[in-house]
């Protein structure tokens, strides 16, 4: 069955016992981790969650391998945020690197823009970075584990209505149209001469904003026509079903999912409390 | 008994000065199948949006006329309450597919009928096999097929759902001859084996003459020819 992730860059859970949890639970686990990220502001706790979010995405079976390839964005990332710490928040603490960028001597003193790296500002990096990670994780999880049948047929069993389900399921489906169709712009693009590798960062970026106008356009013609699809199959967000397809029911799997994922929200919320 | 009802039907897309159909009248009486001519613009699509009630209601734009199918007015009635009776197949079979299975994509179209589970499992074997798919489709996604399973599979979806009236709309335009073939050969099982009323909007000829009860020419949004595929209205 494949999964939101798995359709954009194969990456799916491969767990069969998570997989065959009820959707409550594959959305809450991943939702409970990321509530837990902002009461871990220590470098502890984030390294905690973010280990928490490791150990469920092995539980799940999500090949973390995937991650191989996002690994120069992730690096990047990490860089930006040990940069933005260093150079634009001066973090009190004890001074382990300084240096002075620029200093303009004017009549009424001296302006200077100093960069300098402390213990701490390096503990808020670590910290920063951990949770960030973590949050990429539980989004990996979630998106490596839900199938838009969980979405539609699994909100159903929850009584939701089933105009609201293909919705909720849609608003997924949206991220794989808008990739798919990113890469028809680029590839388009590419074709009349564009040459994103050897371009810029700068002149990159202005080509990708160029590619945003017709990428919009597609994505608004895309939503009509699915409207008009789902309206001419007789489904509209008002649309009741009456038993439906596929069964979901939460079962004791799904009850202990559940409580072991508020469990560690809770253990978060008072160990930030006491902290 | 006339299906559907199509008077002096008078349309206009949103911000184009020319009339996309003028005055075009024409009958489709149950069991047959009816076949659709003309070129590129003479208003074959938006007379099949018309039949769903997606034109006036979803498309905006002038209308005149009148349109009733199944005793309903595709003016008035909702266009979901019209779709519970009347399936269309659209020409790019992929603007149709929200679903990552096979299986899921027609069971979808089958919900909001408010069938039994057995009974939505039945019709969507029932419908696969019908357009010539076996069971191993069923958890493939729709988006990785061949052009001619896509559609088989959107008509699988359309004919599930057991409508009243189907409507084809260029069901073969976009594909190569191979899934040319098998489309047609889904149609054909599709024409034995079913007692449906299907609107057909084709432009090839040899499909039309084997297919259609019926033949309805258009040009420039009216009916330029009518008559039995065996009456010389193809050769015109």
């Amino acid at each position: 069955m494949p999964t939101i992730l798995g359709e954009l860059v194969g990456a799916e859970a491969r767990s069969r016992g998570y997989m065959d949890l009820h959707v409550l639970s594959k959305v809450f686990l991943p939702l409970f981790i990321s509530l837990s990220l902002p009461f871990a502001r220590q470098p502890l706790q984030a390294l905690a969650v973010a280990l928490v979010s490791v150990a469920a995405c092995v539980a799940a079976g999500v090949p973390l391998s995937a991650m191989k390839r996002y690994l120069a964005v992730i690096i990047s990332l990490v860089a930006f945020i040990v940069l933005a710490f260093s150079l634009f928040a001066q973090v009190p603490g004890r001074v382990l690197y300084e240096v002075t960028l620029v200093s303009i001597h004017a009549q009424r003193g001296v302006v200077e823009w100093r960069l300098v790296i402390t213990d701490t500002g390096l503990w808020y990096s670590a910290a920063f970075i951990l949770r960030v990670f973590a949050m990429v994780l539980s989004a990996v999880l979630l998106l490596a584990s839900v199938t838009d049948r969980d979405l539609v047929w699994g909100l159903l069993s929850l009584r939701a209505p089933f105009g609201a389900s293909v919705a909720a399921s849609l608003f997924f489906r949206g991220i794989h149209f808008f990739i798919s169709d990113f890469y028809t712009v680029r590839e388009a693009m590419m074709a009349r001469g564009v040459d994103f590798e050897r371009s810029s960062l700068a002149r990159r970026f202005r080509l990708y904003s160029n590619a945003l106008i017709p990428l919009l356009s597609l994505m608004v013609t895309r939503s009509y026509e699915v409207s008009l699809a789902l309206e001419s199959r007789g489904i509209a967000p008002g649309s009741r079903s009456a038993s439906g397809y596929h069964v979901y029911r939460l079962r004791p799997a799904d009850y202990a999912v559940l409580a072991v994922g508020a469990s560690v929200l809770a253990a978060f919320i008072a160990w930030g409390w006491l902290a | 008994m006339n299906v559907a009802v199509v008077e002096d039907l008078w349309w206009r897309y949103e911000g184009r000065e020319d009339y996309a159909l003028r005055g075009l009248s024409l009958e489709v009486r149950r069991g047959e199948v009816l076949a659709v001519m003309g070129h590129s613009g003479a208003g074959k699509t938006t007379l099949a949006l018309a039949m769903t009630g997606i034109i006036p209601q979803r498309v905006p734009g002038e209308i005149r006329g009148h349109v009733e199918v199944l005793g309903l007015s595709t003016l008035r009635a909702d266009v979901t309450e019209i779709a519970r009776r009347v399936s269309i197949v659209f020409e790019d079979p992929e603007v149709q597919f929200v679903m990552s299975t096979v299986e899921d994509e027609i069971a979808l179209a089958l919900e909001p009928l408010r069938l039994s589970r057995d009974e939505m499992r039945r019709r969507v074997l029932w419908s696969l096999e019908l357009v010539g798919l076996d069971r191993g489709f069923l958890n493939r996604s729709p988006l990785q097929l061949s052009g001619g399973e896509k559609q088989r599979v959107a008509i699988a979806a359309a004919v599930a759902r057991e409508p009243e009236l189907l409507i084809l709309d260029e069901p073969t335009s976009d594909l190569d001859p191979v899934g040319k073939e098998e489309v047609v050969a889904a149609l054909r099982r599709l024409r034995r084996e079913l007692d449906m009323t299907v609107v057909l909007i084709e432009h090839e000829p040899e499909y039309v003459a084997e297919f259609a009860d019926r033949v309805v020419v258009l040009r420039e949004g009216r009916v330029a020819m009518e008559g039995g595929p065996g009456d010389g209205v193809l050769k015109g």
